[in-house]
């Protein structure tokens, strides 16, 4: 039984599920106080999915196999950071799935993390965004 | 700490200001991240991140609420040695989350230390590159 489903589509036009159990979202809700509730992270997700600032793919050393999409919308800017959603989406089932949701505030200087790791591969981006 | 100054939102107090209010370790490990936060973190917390590897909650009133890592031990803990070890300390709870059993929560408070530690010193590292921890706290 899952105390937080949701249905989404990317975009690129792929479905995006999300489903979880009562304690996933009590573990979530912790962490990411700012997911609020199921409406307001269903909108959260609704929102970076379909107008991403940057979306980047991680792929499984060895098969090169896609794991898990990072996307990310930026926000807001103040004088010296930006203020961004992060979702994280399995892609080893179908539908993909969201793993994970969550805002951030990033200084000028520090990357997202991904950009450090060549595993991860930038697959879109407006040219717009600082992230 | 190798180095003090006075830093606003008590950075060089990490490790101190999480055995004050019993922070709590986590991992989880479908997402390969590392949470060493306050049990309950305020509704008014935000994730900060201006360093390379380590984000920080800091509530409303400038307060730290806990350290989060993205790719803990997978690329964090590969790359840095001295963190290795904490990951061969957790027992399984459920769902793919870790946690710190109360007989090891010992073991790894040097390891707390160290890692509260290097946060503080990455953190004069980038003050001195010119980061404003005030303009952090209000962000």
């Amino acid at each position: 039984m899952h105390h937080y489903s949701d249905s989404f589509t990317d975009f690129e036009g792929l479905a995006v599920c999300v489903r979880w159990t009562q304690k996933v979202w009590d573990s979530h809700l912790n962490k990411h106080p700012e997911i609020q509730s199921p409406e307001v992270a269903s909108e959260m997700i609704r929102d970076v999915l379909a107008t991403p600032s940057l979306v980047m793919d991680g792929t499984r050393e060895g098969d090169g196999q896609v794991r898990t999409r990072c996307y990310y919308k930026e926000h807001k800017r103040a004088k010296n950071s930006v203020y961004f959603t992060k979702v994280v989406v399995g892609c080893n089932a179908a539908p993909h799935y969201v793993m994970t949701v969550f805002a951030q505030w990033l200084f000028w200087g520090v990357l997202v993390q991904e950009k450090k790791y060549p595993n991860f591969k930038e697959i879109w981006r407006d040219p717009k965004t600082y992230l | 700490m190798a180095r003090s100054k006075n830093i606003p939102l008590n950075i060089s107090g990490i490790f101190q200001l999480a055995q004050k209010e019993n922070w709590v370790v986590e991992y989880d490990a479908m997402l390969d991240s590392f949470y060493w936060t306050k049990p309950i973190i305020s509704k008014t917390a935000k994730l900060k991140k201006f360093l390379d590897d380590f984000s920080l909650y800091i509530n409303h009133l400038g307060h730290i609420e806990g350290v989060f890592i993205e790719y803990a031990k997978y690329n964090f803990a590969a790359h840095n040695e001295d963190f290795k070890v904490l990951f061969d300390k957790f027992d399984q709870l459920e769902n793919g989350k870790y946690v710190i059993s109360t007989n090891r929560a010992l073991d790894i408070q040097p390891i707390l230390r160290n890692m509260a530690d290097r946060i503080g010193n990455e953190t004069l590292e980038a003050i001195e590159k010119g980061l404003d921890l005030n303009q952090v706290a209000v962000a």
